[in-house]
């Protein structure tokens, strides 16, 4: 049974277990907080959801108040106003306004709520000091804390304690003195750790991969999907001129709420270094650096004259799209194929998936198996597509190769010939994740180099063999 | 030389004697009889009596004669205790009854006497209420200062266990009781019952969202009540002379007796016994033998450092109770009576309790957490003359900032000197800003020593 209420005079149907701030929140009319977070228990200390209700002496906090049949709620009166300027202010008596040096700075929760709802000059007398805490405490390998940025908001212990079901980090000492800590001599080490950075409402917890590297508001955000494990978390790239900076989860309560695990997130360095960005031929123990086009000739040449002795390699996080045409293109050339896959990770309830490729429900899907036995053995040519995190397969080493490749891996620098091919992050596609959940994502990035996208080599290697695909 | 002598006595006698006539001793019978924490001096007083008597009632006739009695909650807020237990759900999970034993209101100091002279009585009010309640359980959470009264405590539920009183099948009856005593590691926040209840579930001190309110999700999750040490120790009196032997003292409305804790500049300062609606000036003039060198009055905390304080002409016709004193723009609170004498310097004063909020302010609310750090802050630069006349405006409007905005009332507590301060005695604020410290040379009358 829906409760009808009232805020700010728009009347609303919610559900009787929303509290104010959700169903406010649902119906487009926003009211600030820091310490509420959709995914986390209430903690209700930040005080910046006050809302005024009708027939209560006082003002309640919205994250924390069941809506009930004719609640009358105001979050933007004077009262309210004024309520939200005095947290601010607050909130900043002891907060070190280092924006200039801060990674926050541009996404910062305070930063933001400070332009949008107080505004006012600093009523600190010049005699009045602040509190002096950690400026950088090292938090295990991920992370640094700084507690003077630190608004207390709990999220940061909230999100270990229920999410990442760590409980390691706790608040020490009172008033204004308090800090976030761990228990002595513990880091914070946890598989989801660098989840603490976008928590965190302001610059406290920032993560050592990405601190200092880059100020946010150069980045463009675009979605994309991880293929770091079977989970297909939901991400955004950060990048700025070709260049991914980091990633970052992207909300999706169906497949990864708004979490990713670190491993995930720092295999963003992939995306950047050690890419095959042009075509090769083998020449004596070298290589030697051709033109796309030529590549691609002499790629159809050797797969022509290997017809009916090819085995075709698809990594399992090869996309859908690459997939069906490999699996075309192999087929019609007499070849037979499989999938390669990384080795097995630990599911660990959470979101990691034992299966580390993104694409195995797909690529399975299409009739593709993994590789079993002594299809390589036999073939006399073997034509790779690995993806970005293809790791190196038993018993092609040494095989004459047809390799189309993002990265400059340990095959592709002994193939035949090497095509540069776009990664996700560059060309976009589909991913089935272990659930059978299709999830299509464009590209992010630009394309580097001669690097061109898998379906496209693909479809130009079947141009150039004359074949109808 | 003898004359001297005797007259001398008979002035102490005439003292005592007027005194005997003011106090009247329900809570404090015992204090002062020799072994009075002993359990043969609370048997030969008729004690256990009221809890034997009580156990043989219907559980609701128990909490409805304490509710009749019109006890109230001795720990501030002054809650009818009987009504209190009636918000305990009827269902079968365990219940709990918290005591609250730490006593960190600045100025109060009744509740660690009760424990060090007869902790009998609050055992046996803590039977009466868990019968009252259905709660097989009671913690006395009692801060870790009071090792001594700890000490006492627990010595007296050792004796009452032999005696059977606690445990299993008390008196006879298919009730159990077990009662524990909880040491508090010293923070003020914990003396608010929700921290409290965490506190006792071995975590940090922080207060919860009400609701859930303690009666539908306390210690452990479970149905819990907390009461005053003072509350508790009441009960026993109601159910053995009744609920008319009770009303007979006190007003309509705050009927009883109250422990009242006066210090500052008096001469006697001490816990007295009496009636609630006493008159203030006859329990500073008379009960605690007036003012202290016969220094003129200057104010009066009535209630602990978190009431509003009251100038010397406000309080002429006061009483002590509950209504008189909110009428007059205070509160009784825990009855912790402060006198403050001509040339004691408010700001210094203030400086002290913003000091003790800011370092007891448990760090969870925004408001509170850095309110109270900074309103130390700026009081301690007023006290030393290094401010500006726009920092008073300040330091209220940060009182102001913190009324009502938190989980815990202690913020509320906290402003509440520093709102009520400023605006009552802002000329000597303003004095100190002008002369650029305090025009004292020292900020109180007297040394204490």
């Amino acid at each position: 049974m829906a409760v009808k209420i009232k805020i700010n005079g728009r009347e609303l149907s919610v559900e009787p277990e929303k509290t104010v701030l959700q169903a406010a929140l649902e119906a487009g009319i926003y009211i600030p907080h820091f310490c509420y977070h959709p995914r986390l228990k209430v903690s209700g200390s930040c005080r910046m959801c006050l809302v005024y209700i009708e027939k209560t002496p006082k003002l309640q906090i919205s994250c924390a108040t069941k809506v009930a049949e004719g609640m009358v709620v105001e979050t933007d009166n004077d009262e309210v106003r004024k309520a939200r300027q005095a947290v601010l202010e607050f909130m900043l008596k002891n907060h070190p306004v280092d924006c200039p040096v801060c990674d926050k700075a541009g996404e910062c929760t305070l930063q933001n709520y400070y332009m949008e709802y107080d505004k006012e000059p600093s009523r600190l007398s010049r005699h009045d000091k602040k509190v002096k805490k950690g400026k950088r405490v090292p938090m295990g390998k991920t992370l640094v804390l700084d507690q003077e940025r630190c608004v207390v908001c709990h999220r940061c212990i909230r999100f270990m304690r229920e999410v990442a079901n760590h409980d390691c980090l706790t608040d020490a000492r009172r008033g204004d003195r308090t800090v976030i800590t761990t228990f002595p001599g513990e880091p914070v080490d946890n598989p989801y750790s660098l989840n603490l950075a976008d928590t965190c409402p302001v610059g406290a917890w920032t993560s050592k991969d990405f601190r200092f590297k880059k100020r946010v508001w150069f980045l463009t955000n675009s979605p994309s999907v991880c293929p770091f494990c079977a989970r297909g978390c939901n991400i955004f790239i950060d990048h700025e001129k070709g260049v991914a900076w980091r990633l970052r989860p992207r909300e999706n309560n169906a497949v990864n709420q708004c979490w990713i695990c670190d491993e995930g997130r720092l295999a963003c360095k992939a995306i950047n270094d050690n890419r095959l960005t042009k075509a090769f031929e083998k020449e004596g123990s070298g290589r030697k650096e051709v033109s796309m086009a030529a590549g691609i000739s002499a790629a159809a040449k050797l797969i022509s004259e290997s017809r009916g002795r090819i085995f075709g390699i698809i990594s399992a996080s090869a996309t859908l799209e690459e997939a069906e045409l490999f699996k075309k293109l192999i087929k019609t050339m007499d070849g037979t194929l499989g999938s390669g896959c990384r080795k097995e990770g630990q599911d660990d309830q959470l979101l990691k998936r034992a299966d580390r490729d993104a694409n195995l429900k797909g690529i399975s899907g299409l009739g593709i198996d993994r590789i079993a036995g002594e299809g390589i053995v036999k073939a006399e040519l073997i034509v790779v597509l690995e993806s970005l995190y293809s790791e190196p397969i038993n018993g092609t080493s040494g095989k004459k190769a047809v390799v189309l490749s993002p990265k400059l891996s340990e095959l592709a620098q002994s193939a035949a010939v090497g095509i540069p091919i776009a990664a996700y992050s560059e060309a976009g596609g589909t991913f089935v994740n272990f659930e059978g959940r299709a999830q299509k994502f464009e590209a992010a990035l630009e394309l580097k180099g001669d690097a061109r996208p898998g379906v496209w080599v693909l479809r130009d290697l079947a141009q150039k063999l004359g074949l109808e695909i | 030389m003898k004359k001297e002598w005797v007259f001398l006595l008979c002035v102490l006698c005439v003292f005592a004697v007027k005194n005997m006539t003011d106090e009247i001793k329900i809570l404090s019978a015992n204090w002062g009889k020799p072994d009075s924490a002993g359990m043969e001096t609370y048997l030969a007083s008729g004690g256990y009596q009221a809890a034997q008597k009580a156990l043989a009632m219907e559980p609701a006739k128990v909490a409805q004669e304490v509710l009749d009695a019109g006890l109230r909650g001795r720990g501030g807020a002054g809650f009818p205790a009987g009504r209190k237990w009636t918000f305990m759900p009827k269902d079968n999970r365990p219940k709990y009854l918290c005591v609250n034993a730490d006593e960190g209101e600045p100025g109060t100091f009744k509740d660690r006497e009760i424990m060090l002279h007869d902790p009998h009585m609050l055992i046996e009010g803590i039977i009466i209420a868990c019968w009252a309640m259905g709660a097989n359980n009671s913690y006395i959470y009692i801060r870790g200062e009071f090792a001594q009264p700890a000490n006492i405590l627990e010595k007296a539920i050792d004796q009452a266990y032999k005696k059977g009183y606690l445990g299993d099948n008390i008196f006879g009856k298919n009730f159990n009781l077990n009662v524990w005593v909880h040491r508090g590691a010293g923070a003020y926040v914990c003396g608010e019952e929700t921290s409290l209840i965490e506190s006792v579930e071995g975590r940090r001190g922080h207060p919860r969202i009400r609701p859930p309110f303690p009666p539908q999700r306390g210690v452990f999750d479970m149905p819990t009540t907390v009461n005053n040490v003072e509350t508790i120790a009441s009960v026993p009196y109601i159910l053995k002379e009744g609920v008319a032997a009770y009303r007979k003292f006190g007003t309509e409305k705050s009927p009883g007796t109250k422990l009242f804790c006066i210090s500052g500049h008096v001469n006697r300062p001490g816990v007295y016994e009496l009636p609630l609606g006493f008159p203030l000036m006859k329990l500073i003039n008379e009960v605690a033998g007036g003012m202290l060198n016969g220094l003129k009055l200057k104010a009066v905390i009535p209630g602990g450092s978190s009431t509003p304080i009251l100038k010397a002409e406000e309080c002429r016709n006061v009483n002590l109770d509950y209504e008189s004193l909110v009428a007059a723009g205070s509160m009784l609170g825990s009855g912790a009576v402060i006198v403050i004498a001509e040339g004691t310097c408010i700001v210094k004063l203030l400086e002290i309790l913003t000091h003790f909020y800011a370092h007891e302010s448990c760090g969870q609310c925004t408001p509170c957490r850095e309110g109270t750090g900074w309103a130390a802050q700026i009081a301690h630069r007023i006290f030393i003359g290094d401010a500006d006349m726009s920092d008073i405006d300040v330091l209220y409007s940060l009182g102001a900032n913190m009324v009502g905005r938190t989980v815990c009332p202690l913020a509320d507590a906290a402003a509440c000197p520093i709102m009520n301060y400023t605006s009552k005695f802002r000329e000597e604020f303003e004095a100190h800003i002008k002369g650029h410290g305090c025009p004292n040379k020292n900020p109180f009358p007297v040394e204490f020593k």
